[in-house]
């Protein structure tokens, strides 16, 4: 069984070799997940079309009933950005190391999966041809979005995150470009030329990056949580039972963490089987990703019971009725399932052999992810159905134009990372080959000295 | 009007309206209107602050080429006299065919317009006069209010000059033969005039 | 909403309710509902479809709750077990009828979610809703707790008002189209026309001068419409509604009651929320 992260002796010719081989002739399978992809989309664009034209009638979304799948997607691709940013800032500032090979495709996840949610609240709208109105721009009318609204926070917050994990992405691939640009050759090369922004890896401009990263990362972990929190006050801002929850924010953070693991945990295992990245994708990572879902899962199922419990002890009888009925009521077989999928199911990941089975964890991520899809959605509408005025309480079930749509943003979200696995190396090479040089050097002593100048630098010794 | 306040004045009267930082950007905005609002001299209006923005409209084919400069002009008839509904309602109205007539069986009687006239008012039909401006659905807009802001409440008025009243909105008809659209009358045409004149700011006032 | 609106309307209109005055309203419209009156006929409700331009949507989209009922009767029936004679108390004592329409709450859960600012609060304590400003985010109606805003889900002027039926609309207010938020206004295009003549004769609008389509249509009398203004301002003319809400001890601005009078009927519907209704109810008496 293997033990160590990643295979120490791998040259590192081999590695560029390795990264390169990914990124050209697209396979059968590929060109296949591009087709499903996109017929996956076309049905979205139907959907869309129809539904631009008719109104918001067919989606079957009524009068308690505003908001619906879409909102519930929109937050499950939300969360699902949060993992890259986790991956890609959070563990590179507390030097967890294992995360190198893995991280670039999470961190494009990241980007990709904020492109696909941000079309949801502008899908919603019943005028989308208005949408901007949302942004604060100077207009001769004189008038401004409202800035109380959480709507609008959302806006800011998603184009904000966009855009900084966009940059982030791209900085972190300056040295591998350079790779590219010197190993490709025709439209490609002129296209890395471009992208690489004149990488020559000297010193100074290792310094440079290596800084630029860092600040970047600071930045992006508060961003992210931020984000998220946001997000979470589109219900906790307002005044609703079952939305007007304090332990929202910290809960959405957790949700959001937990499903872009276990995305990762998918995306992980694709890669590793298309691209044959067992080299460096290896078990003892997944299996470390694996434990960090874990980790992640119970603080979910934690905060998860905390926000139940508060409510059966609390005075609100609207909100108690509401939790009640959410166990017992029309959309009980769905919360049952999703609390099942959500706390039960992620113990899997608490045995080592299950960790190292990878069709099990094949499963086991996306079944997680479908528990974290129900999760928005048994957010949002089991408190539009039974809120306080008893006149209005029914239950929505949505039309095929709710549900092309939902569908389509996966085909939507898995084209633009078909894309990019083409276009650009998804595992981080010159990442990769520092790994390796860190860990083939922490055994030799003398070497390891004198990389660790500062004392606080953990020893060659302690650990490892 | 000074040839200062010609040169300075509405840039001067731009700036009026930075009373919050958030407007601040209509200071460049006002300096292209000081410098493109080529506005022909107007009477003045007491207590009132004239919008100064212009806009080229299309020029919109009536079934008789109404000359407006004829009758407010050299005849100098108020607007009112024919666009009587303007004091006491929401619309300014369009006059009677029988209107016309009071004058015209005596008047101009050879001039082919008139003898177009003249054929309408036989046949008992009125000319299908064209909106030429309109306001969206959604605006409520009354002519009374603002006339009698503007000239009956408004002391040093004298009403037979109306007509300047009348332009703030519909530009230099008595310069014109039919009338075309001169300003822009957008909302933010509107706004800043409701900023300058202290005119509601609700929406709901204007919104319906 | 200008930046000048958020800087300084904002705050006034908060601290105006934390000071418990409403020195900066013109006028505070609201309604009295007599439940005891209220025999449930929807004459109410037809009036304000008739009034508003309300589109009716059909049996399909009713049935799929997609309709736009700004002013809806609801109908709630007894428990079955109300004694041993069940059946029989079922029928005697029918069914307890609550006309809801916005109720213009003062603190409206409405006004702070909406990203454009399409709703607000006007100097007549109206909940306004601007139908060319909105764009549909529907977040106002979620956080309503009344559920009392529609969303129009389809554009309906063709099915709804086929000609010649289209020379009926009001021409005071907008019809809506599809992705438009709309909801009671307290007929505000009455309030606007009263005002304008009001203003054009130089005098103050006078109490009763104009009501709104459902008071102006209740058979039995049961809705008051008016200014509740005096309530809280002194020196202001008392009107027939403030004097109904001084009556029944039910005030403006409160969460709860403290009635001296705990016979008193008036109640408003929800007023825990702390949305400070401007509807006051006067709950049924039954003899059981």
């Amino acid at each position: 069984m293997q033990h160590k992260d990643i295979n120490e002796d791998i040259r590192w010719a081999q590695i560029n070799k390795d990264v390169l081989r990914s990124m050209e002739n697209p396979r059968k399978a590929y060109w296949i997940s591009v087709g499903i992809c996109l017929a996956l989309l076309s049905l979205a664009v139907i959907a869309e079309i129809y539904q631009y034209n008719v109104g918001l009638g067919p989606t079957n979304l009524n009068w308690p009933h505003m908001w619906g799948l879409y909102i519930a997607t929109f937050i499950f691709w939300i969360g699902m950005s949060h993992s890259g940013t986790l991956l890609s800032a959070i563990l590179h500032i507390i030097h967890a190391d294992w995360r190198k090979p893995i991280y670039r495709f999470a961190e494009a996840m990241t980007t990709f999966t904020l492109m696909t949610a941000g079309l949801f609240p502008i899908i919603h709208l019943g005028r989308v041809w208005n949408m901007y109105w949302v942004l604060p721009y100077y207009s001769d009318r004189g008038i401004w979005p409202n800035f109380r609204s959480p709507l609008v926070w959302d806006a800011f917050a998603i184009s904000t995150y966009l855009t900084s994990s966009a940059l982030f992405l791209f900085i972190g691939m300056i040295p591998d470009l350079a790779i590219c640009r010197d190993n490709t050759r025709g439209w490609k090369k002129k296209l890395y030329t471009v992208l690489s922004l004149g990488w020559r890896g000297d010193d100074r401009q290792w310094r440079n990056f290596r800084k630029t990263y860092l600040i970047m990362a600071c930045f992006l972990i508060p961003l992210a949580v931020s984000v998220h929190s946001i997000v979470s006050s589109d219900f906790a801002m307002s005044i609703m039972p079952g939305w007007h929850v304090t332990t929202f924010p910290p809960y959405f953070v957790a949700g959001a963490l937990y499903s872009g693991c276990a995305g990762i945990i998918t995306l992980f295992i694709l890669l590793r089987y298309f691209f044959r990245f067992e080299q460096y994708m290896t078990l003892p990572i997944l299996e470390k990703t694996c434990k960090l879902t874990f980790a992640i899962a119970m603080v979910w199922t934690y905060l998860n019971l905390i926000e139940y419990s508060s409510v059966w002890y609390g005075h609100d009888t609207v909100a108690k009725e509401l939790l009640i009925d959410k166990f017992t009521g029309p959309y009980s077989p769905y919360f049952w399932a999703m609390n099942i999928l959500g706390s039960v199911l992620p113990f899997t990941l608490a045995f080592e052999k299950l960790r190292r089975h990878i069709p099990t964890m094949f499963a086991v991520s996306i079944l997680l992810n479908v528990g974290m899809w129900l999760e928005r959605w048994m957010i949002v509408s089991p408190t539009l159905a039974m809120s306080y005025e008893p006149f209005t309480h029914t239950v929505m079930w949505a039309s095929w134009v709710q549900w092309f749509i939902v569908i389509g943003s996966f085909g939507w979200f898995g084209l633009l990372f078909l894309v990019f696995v083409k276009i650009f190396p998804s595992v981080s090479m010159y990442e990769v080959k520092e790994m390796i040089f860190h860990r083939r050097h922490l055994a030799n002593k003398d070497i390891a000295a004198v990389m660790h100048r500062r004392s606080s630098d953990p020893q060659p010794s302690e650990g490892h | 009007m000074s040839a200062m306040q010609l040169f300075f004045g509405r840039r001067l009267l731009s700036c009026q309206s930075l009373r919050s930082p958030g407007r601040s950007l209509l200071l460049p905005l006002g300096f292209v209107v000081a410098l493109f609002a080529a506005a022909p001299l107007l009477a003045e209006v007491p207590n009132a602050v004239a919008p100064t923005e212009t806009y080229s409209g299309d020029q919109v084919e009536q079934p008789i080429e109404f000359p407006h400069d004829i009758h407010a002009k050299v005849n100098k008839i108020n607007c009112m006299y024919c666009h009587t509904y303007a004091r006491r309602s929401k619309v300014a109205g369009i006059p009677p065919t029988s209107k016309c007539m009071g004058c015209h069986t005596v008047i101009a009687t050879d001039k082919p317009r008139i003898k177009k006239l003249t054929e309408y008012w036989e046949k008992g039909e009125s000319p299908k006069w064209k909106k030429v401006h309109d306001l969206p659905d959604y605006v409520h807009f009354t002519h009374e209010k603002h006339l009698q802001r503007f000239i009956f409440d408004n002391k040093d008025m004298k009403v037979e000059n109306a007509s300047e009243v009348c332009a703030f909105c519909h530009g230099e008809i008595k310069d014109m033969t039919v009338a075309q659209k001169s300003r822009p009358l957008t909302m933010g045409f509107c706004r800043r005039c409701h900023e300058q004149n202290k005119g509601p700011f609700d929406c709901w006032k204007c919104h319906k | 909403m200008s930046l000048q609106n958020i800087l300084q309307d904002w705050s006034k209109y908060r601290k105006g309710n934390e000071e418990g005055g409403f020195h900066d309203y013109e006028h505070l419209w609201g309604l009295a509902i007599d439940l005891n009156k209220c025999i449930g006929c929807n004459a109410c409700s037809v009036a304000c479809y008739a009034e508003n331009n309300l589109a009716v949507v059909g049996k399909d989209k009713f049935a799929k709750h997609q309709e736009m009922h700004w002013l809806r009767v609801e109908r709630y029936w007894d428990e079955p077990d109300l004694g041993e004679q069940a059946v029989s108390d079922y029928q005697s004592h029918g069914a307890s009828f609550l006309p809801m329409m916005c109720q213009q709450c003062m603190a409206a859960t409405c006004e702070p979610v909406c990203p454009v600012a399409a709703t607000y609060h006007t100097p007549d304590g109206l909940n306004a809703q601007v139908y060319n400003r909105c764009i549909g985010s529907r977040y106002c109606s979620n956080n309503c707790p009344y559920r009392l805003r529609y969303f129009n889900f389809y554009s309906y002027y063709e099915d709804s008002w086929p000609a010649p039926l289209n020379m009926q609309l009001n021409p005071d207010l907008t019809v809506r189209d599809k992705g438009v938020m709309e909801k009671c206004t307290f007929c505000v295009q009455r309030i606007r026309a009263a005002k304008d003549v009001a203003k054009h004769e130089h005098r103050e609008l006078q109490d009763g001068e104009f009501t709104t389509a459902c008071a102006q249509t209740c058979p039995t009398q049961a809705i008051v419409f008016g200014d509740l203004l005096s309530l809280h301002t002194a020196g202001k003319a008392e009107s027939t509604l403030s004097t109904l809400w001084r009556d029944q001890q039910v005030e403006l601005g409160r969460t709860e009651q403290h009635k001296q009078n705990p016979d008193k009927r008036g109640y408003r519907v929800l007023e825990g929320l702390n949305t400070d209704p401007k509807v006051m109810y006067l709950e049924r008496v039954r003899e059981v």
